[in-house]
């Protein structure tokens, strides 16, 4: 799945595992401890994630490639989950880091491009056109027209969360149930 | 489309001088959905408005739409990011 709940704990876990008795692992060039090495990924991850952002950030906002960009970048972090079931003997901890790092980077972009997509969706709406409507024929000024995209914004804002909220309730039973 | 086109109104309707209004209505781009009745022709000295957001109702948002937004949004989440709570996976 999309979530990152899982990554932290499973990479950490790999290198403990891979670490055996001791408590470091070599990684870029020298050996580190294994709460370096994960701070590391994420460093490295971070910065990765500049590059994409000022490569691709713009098309968030403008031009018809979003929803394109999009889907690709779901493709690749569905992959990346599908990956973690590949990954759980501790000599292939060097592909969990690589995981770790394009994971985060997965995740941070599709949440990015979904939610630059909401502002459309309100502006489309059914409701917004009829107001649009009666602002041209003065029925309502602008500020209510701007206070009714506004609530539909906010709508869409707040449901979205209230829905993720419900089915994560829902994913996170069942994992607690596969530990029994 | 990432976002709906603006309405721009003709530049001389930005400094209204006094006593005479005139600015075009064009609320749709293609003549559908919003009342482009009252467009062209207006009178001299009727104040008209433009809405600001030009409507394609090709792109109108649906509520599937919608459901599968919400959606998408239950497995990207990073609530969970600093949960310790799972140790085996």
């Amino acid at each position: 799945m999309l979530s990152p709940d899982f990554a932290p704990t499973a990479f950490q876990n790999l290198l403990y595992q891979a670490a055996g008795d001791g408590t470091s692992l070599p990684f870029a060039g020298r050996v580190r401890s294994i709460n370096s090495i994960v701070l590391l990924s994420n460093g490295i991850s971070f910065a990765l994630q500049i590059v994409v952002f000022l490569l691709l950030g713009a098309f968030a906002d403008f031009g018809r490639w979003r929803p394109n960009i999009l889907i690709a970048l779901s493709l690749v972090a569905y992959g990346i989950g599908f990956g973690w079931l590949g990954v759980h003997t501790a000599d292939k901890w060097r592909v969990g880091t690589g995981l770790y790092i394009v994971g985060l980077i997965a995740y941070q972009t599709t949440l990015t491009f979904w939610t630059a997509a909401f502002p459309g969706l309100a502006r489309n709406s059914a409701e917004l056109r009829e107001k649009a409507g009666e602002l041209v024929r003065g029925e309502i000024g602008r500020e209510q027209y701007d206070q009714a995209d506004m609530m539909i914004r906010s709508r869409l804002a707040n449901w979205s969360f209230y829905v993720q909220s419900l089915g994560e309730i829902v994913i996170l039973a069942i994992i607690v149930g596969t530990y029994f | 489309m990432a976002a709906n086109d603006p309405g721009v109104p003709p530049l001389g309707a930005l400094y209204p001088a006094a006593g005479e209004n005139e600015k075009e209505t064009d609320v749709s781009n293609s003549g559908n959905g919003v009342d482009a009745g009252l467009g062209k022709g207006a009178a001299k000295g009727v104040e008209e408005v433009v809405a600001p957001d030009q409507f394609d109702e090709h792109y109108e948002t649906s509520k599937r739409e919608i459901w599968s937004y919400y959606a998408y949004y239950i497995g990207n989440n990073g609530l969970t990011l600093f949960s310790k709570t799972f140790r085996k996976v």
